[in-house]
C-alpha cells in the first residue's frame, strides 16, 4: 500500500469555481490547477492523505439543459488527470448544482471506474433521486455551513480513493444507499433491544438499528363544494391490470404506475382483468374485479347524478414494497394528469 | 382513500378513510348474496362521495353504515 497521497479531483459549480454568479450558469466545463475556493479547506481537512491535483468546474444551467455534453466534457478532464477519487460539492441546497454534482459522480465512475463522492444538504431534491446511486455525504442547507461539511466528505473521499471496504453509512458518515449486508454480531437481538430499552429509560443515549421513516404531513385536501358536479378518478395500489400484464407491472417494489381505459363498461368483467400484487391474496379480486375498482357501484352512481362523470381511465400500481419517496413521485405525476382533466375528486382503493 | 387498514391509514397521515369490508376485497364481500354485495359496493362508494364533501383536519375515518341482513 503506497504512501503516496492520494491524487482527488474536485468538481465544483461556476460560483464556488469562482467564475461568477447566477449570470455564468451557462458556462462550460473548464479545469483549473489544484484546488479553488472551498478546495482549499478540503485540502486542509484532507491533510497528507490526499492531494487536489485539480478543479473541474462547470456552469450549473449548462450541466442542466446540456447533460450529454457535460458529462462527456468532465470525463475527459478527469481522464486526462487520472486521479484515484473524484469529489463533487458540497452543493448545499442548490437543486441544479446538487444534479450537476450527481451526474458529474456518475459519469466518472461509468466512463473511467474512479470512486467518487458528493456532497448536499439531505433535502437537495437530488438527494431523492440519486442516493441509491451515489456515496452522499450530508452538508447543511446553506454555504455557512461549509466547514462542518468538509470533514465526512475528506474522510469518506480519502476511504473511497483506498477502495476500501466501506462499513454502514453511519459509520462511513454518508447519508445511506438503501443497502442492507447482514453482519454477524455478538449479541443477540434480544440483548441489544433490552440494552437500548435500558439506555432509552435512563435517559441516556442510544442508537436505533432500524431508522424509522418520517411520515410528511400532507394538510387535507378542502372538500368539494358539491360532488354531484364533480368529475371523478379512481386510482387503486391493488395492482389491477388488464389480464395478461400487457406493460409487465411489478408485482412488488414497483417502480411505474400505469393507466388503462375504462372504455365505456359498466362494470370491470372477470376474467378481462387480473391482480399483480404480491402482497395479499388475490383471487378475490381476480374472481371480480369491481372488488378492487369498483366500478359497477361507481356506474350505477354516476347514473343517478351522485357525480358528474368518470374519468374514462384508471391509474393502477402494485402497493407493496414501494418507499416512500417513490410513492410521493407516483403521487405528484398521477395528480398532474388529474389536473390537466379537470379532475375534481379521486377514490383510491387500497389493499 | 377506501381501505380495509384503516390504522395504518391514519398512521401515515391518509385524511380521508372509508373503512373497507376486508384487504383483499375492500369494496364488497364475497360470501355475501349478489344482490347484498352489490348493495354494499355501492354504500362503501357512496361513503367515499360523501367524505369528498366533508371538510377534515386531519385523517378522518369514515365507516360505512352496517348493512341490515
Amino acid at each position: 500500500m503506497t504512501d503516496q497521497p492520494l491524487r482527488l479531483v474536485h468538481y465544483l459549480n461556476q460560483f464556488f469555481g469562482g467564475i461568477g454568479g447566477e449570470e455564468q450558469a451557462d458556462v462550460g466545463v473548464s479545469t483549473r490547477d489544484g484546488a479553488v475556493g472551498p478546495g482549499l479547506p478540503l485540502q486542509r481537512a484532507l491533510g497528507g492523505r490526499a492531494t487536489v491535483v485539480a478543479t473541474v468546474i462547470g456552469g450549473d444551467n449548462y450541466f442542466n439543459t446540456h447533460l450529454d455534453a457535460a458529462r462527456a466534457a468532465v470525463v475527459e478532464a478527469v481522464g486526462r488527470l487520472k486521479p484515484d477519487v473524484v469529489v463533487a460539492g458540497p452543493a448545499f441546497n442548490a437543486g441544479r448544482y446538487g444534479v450537476a454534482c450527481a451526474e458529474a459522480c456518475l459519469a466518472v465512475e461509468a466512463a473511467l471506474d474512479v470512486p467518487t463522492v458528493a456532497s448536499m444538504y439531505a433535502d437537495n431534491p437530488a438527494v431523492a433521486i440519486y442516493r441509491r446511486r451515489l456515496y452522499i455525504t450530508p452538508s447543511g442547507e446553506h454555504a455557512s455551513s461549509l466547514a462542518a461539511a468538509l470533514p465526512p466528505l475528506a474522510n469518506l473521499a480519502v476511504r473511497r480513493g483506498q477502495r476500501a471496504e466501506l462499513g454502514p453509512a453511519r459509520e462511513e458518515g454518508h447519508l445511506g444507499r438503501g443497502i442492507r449486508r447482514p453482519v454477524f454480531v455478538e449479541q443477540t437481538g434480544a440483548e441489544r433491544a433490552l440494552a437500548m430499552l435500558r439506555a432509552k429509560l435512563r435517559g441516556e443515549p442510544y442508537v436505533t438499528e432500524i431508522p424509522l421513516v418520517d411520515y410528511e404531513v400532507v394538510p387535507p385536501a378542502p372538500p368539494l363544494a358539491d360532488v354531484c358536479a364533480a368529475r371523478l378518478a379512481v386510482v387503486t395500489t391493488s395492482g389491477l391490470v388488464p389480464m395478461g400484464n400487457p406493460d409487465r407491472l411489478r408485482r412488488s417494489y414497483a417502480t411505474e404506475w400505469k393507466k388503462y381505459p375504462l372504455a365505456g363498461q359498466e362494470r370491470l368483467a372477470p376474467g378481462e382483468y387480473e391482480v399483480v400484487h404480491g402482497g395479499y391474496e388475490a383471487q378475490y379480486a381476480n374472481a371480480n374485479p369491481n372488488y378492487v375498482l369498483p366500478l359497477d357501484a361507481l356506474t350505477e352512481l354516476e347514473r343517478e347524478g351522485a357525480y358528474r362523470d368518470l374519468y374514462p381511465y384508471f391509474f393502477t400500481t402494485a402497493g407493496v414494497g414501494t418507499p416512500t419517496d417513490v410513492g410521493e413521485r407516483f403521487g405528484r405525476e398521477i395528480a398532474a394528469e388529474l389536473q390537466a382533466a379537470g379532475v375534481d375528486g379521486v377514490v383510491l382503493t387500497a389493499t | 382513500m377506501i381501505t380495509a387498514m384503516t390504522t395504518f391509514a391514519e398512521n401515515v397521515g391518509a385524511s380521508r378513510i372509508v373503512a373497507g369490508t376486508r384487504i383483499q376485497n375492500p369494496c364488497g364481500h364475497p360470501a355475501l348474496s349478489r344482490e347484498q354485495d352489490r348493495a354494499l359496493r355501492r354504500r362503501i362508494v357512496q361513503t367515499a362521495l360523501d367524505a369528498l364533501e366533508r371538510p377534515v383536519e386531519g385523517p378522518t375515518v369514515f365507516r360505512p353504515e352496517r348493512l341490515v341482513v
